[in-house]
């Protein structure tokens, strides 16, 4: 068995080990993470869109973001003094974090190193998971049916059809896509023991990243 | 590894508008679903027969919770990060596009039990199915898509040595 096929077992083994518990950690400290996104969007959406974003706060581990734009009486979420109350969910993003946690554990480094790029990862997530809430707050005022004739953010073909690809990619693609992408960034040495790039390995034990093809060591 | 990474961001946001973009939506995603929803549903038939099947929709002929294939749940987005990947690994053509074609087939086989794993849950425990749903079953595709990637860039490794 080649070191690369080893390595590549070693990680997915332990990473599916992992994950439970992660996942758990997570979802246990989801109602932490809605506080800390709805404080950087409640301080950004109501002050650039005051006619369509009245508030964006924390609901348990979800956000909701109060519009006073008129309540469709058909819904029932409708807050006391008018306008309307969405729910935003915010796990759909953020499910990312046990994903990269999982990786980064799995892959080799020493334990301040994991330190420093566990904590460099997880805040690069918290930004995605604050961009992508905000993506979901223009998405839904633009688009959602409870504003059908309204385009309270913006007219412009353009910036409506940013809205809608960067909606697609926020909720389908960057979650599963974005923890991997900084894995591969952060623990390069253990990516590159799995994924030669197009060098002719040496099976040597001490050997942990490709060689260029004229170096002279045996 | 830099340029392998550059590549992989830039062919991730192509791919990714060109299967949002309406024209290839309505000519190639919608159908898939509709075929997923067909291969569910006849895979489904083998130990019960108390399953229907409309269009993109699955459902309990005896009533109850079904389920819908969407963008998100039709394997298309892990698809599309794993061409990305391939693509931008440096390798021959050939040995790409073969990756590609085997790395769908495998990736729609675990989708394929990921649909007929949520079509059971959503009748037996609703918050259990948005838990597979939205969180679990979309990391166990993408770990399926990256195992895939491993074994190909060990096989054109070997390939390389031969």
């Amino acid at each position: 068995m080649s070191t690369t096929s080893l390595n590549s077992k070693k990680l997915i083994l332990f990473v599916l080990v992992l994950l439970p518990s992660f996942f758990f950690a997570w979802y246990m400290n989801a109602h932490l993470l809605a506080r800390l996104t709805a404080w950087p969007l409640n301080a950004v959406l109501p002050q650039a869109l005051p006619e369509a974003v009245h508030q964006i706060k924390p609901a348990d581990r979800h956000l909701l973001m109060l519009s006073p734009i008129g309540a469709d009486p058909r819904h029932s979420k409708a807050p006391s003094r008018g306008g309307q109350a969405l729910g935003i969910n915010l796990l759909i993003y953020s499910f990312s974090i046990p994903l990269f946690a999982a990786l980064a554990i799995a892959s080799e480094a020493s334990a301040w190193q994991h330190l420093r790029r566990i904590s460099a990862g997880l805040l690069l997530l918290y930004l995605f998971l604050v961009l992508c809430a905000a993506i979901r707050v223009l998405y839904l005022l633009e688009f959602g049916s409870r504003f059908a004739h309204v385009s309270p953010v913006t007219e412009q073909e353009i910036l409506l059809h940013l809205i809608r690809y960067g909606h697609y990619l926020s909720v389908t693609i960057l979650p599963t896509a974005l923890p991997l992408l900084l894995w591969a960034l952060m623990y390069r040495k253990t990516f590159l023991n799995i994924v030669p790039f197009g060098k002719p390995r040496e099976s040597s034990p001490g050997d942990s990243e490709a060689k260029p093809p004229s170096d002279p060591r045996p | 590894m830099r340029r392998f990474l550059v590549y992989f961001v830039l062919l991730l946001l192509i791919l990714s508008f060109i299967a949002n973009y309406p024209p290839v939506r309505e000519i190639f995603v919608e159908p898939w679903n509709e075929w997923l929803a067909a291969g569910s549903y006849w895979l489904i038939q083998w130990f019960d027969s108390n399953a229907g099947f409309n269009g993109n929709i699955i459902y309990p002929l005896g009533g109850g919770g079904g389920v819908s294939i969407e963008s998100g749940c039709n394997g298309i987005e892990a698809i599309i990060i794993l061409i990305a990947a391939m693509l931008a690994f440096p390798g021959p053509w050939l040995a790409k596009v073969l990756g590609v074609a085997l790395g769908t087939v495998l990736v729609q086989v675990l989708n394929l039990a990921r649909i007929i794993s949520l079509f059971y849950l959503v009748q037996w425990n609703k918050h259990l199915f948005e838990w597979f749903h939205l969180y679990l079953w979309p990391t166990l595709i993408i770990l399926d898509a990256l195992v895939v990637f491993f074994i190909w860039t060990r096989m054109l490794e070997r390939r390389r040595g031969d």
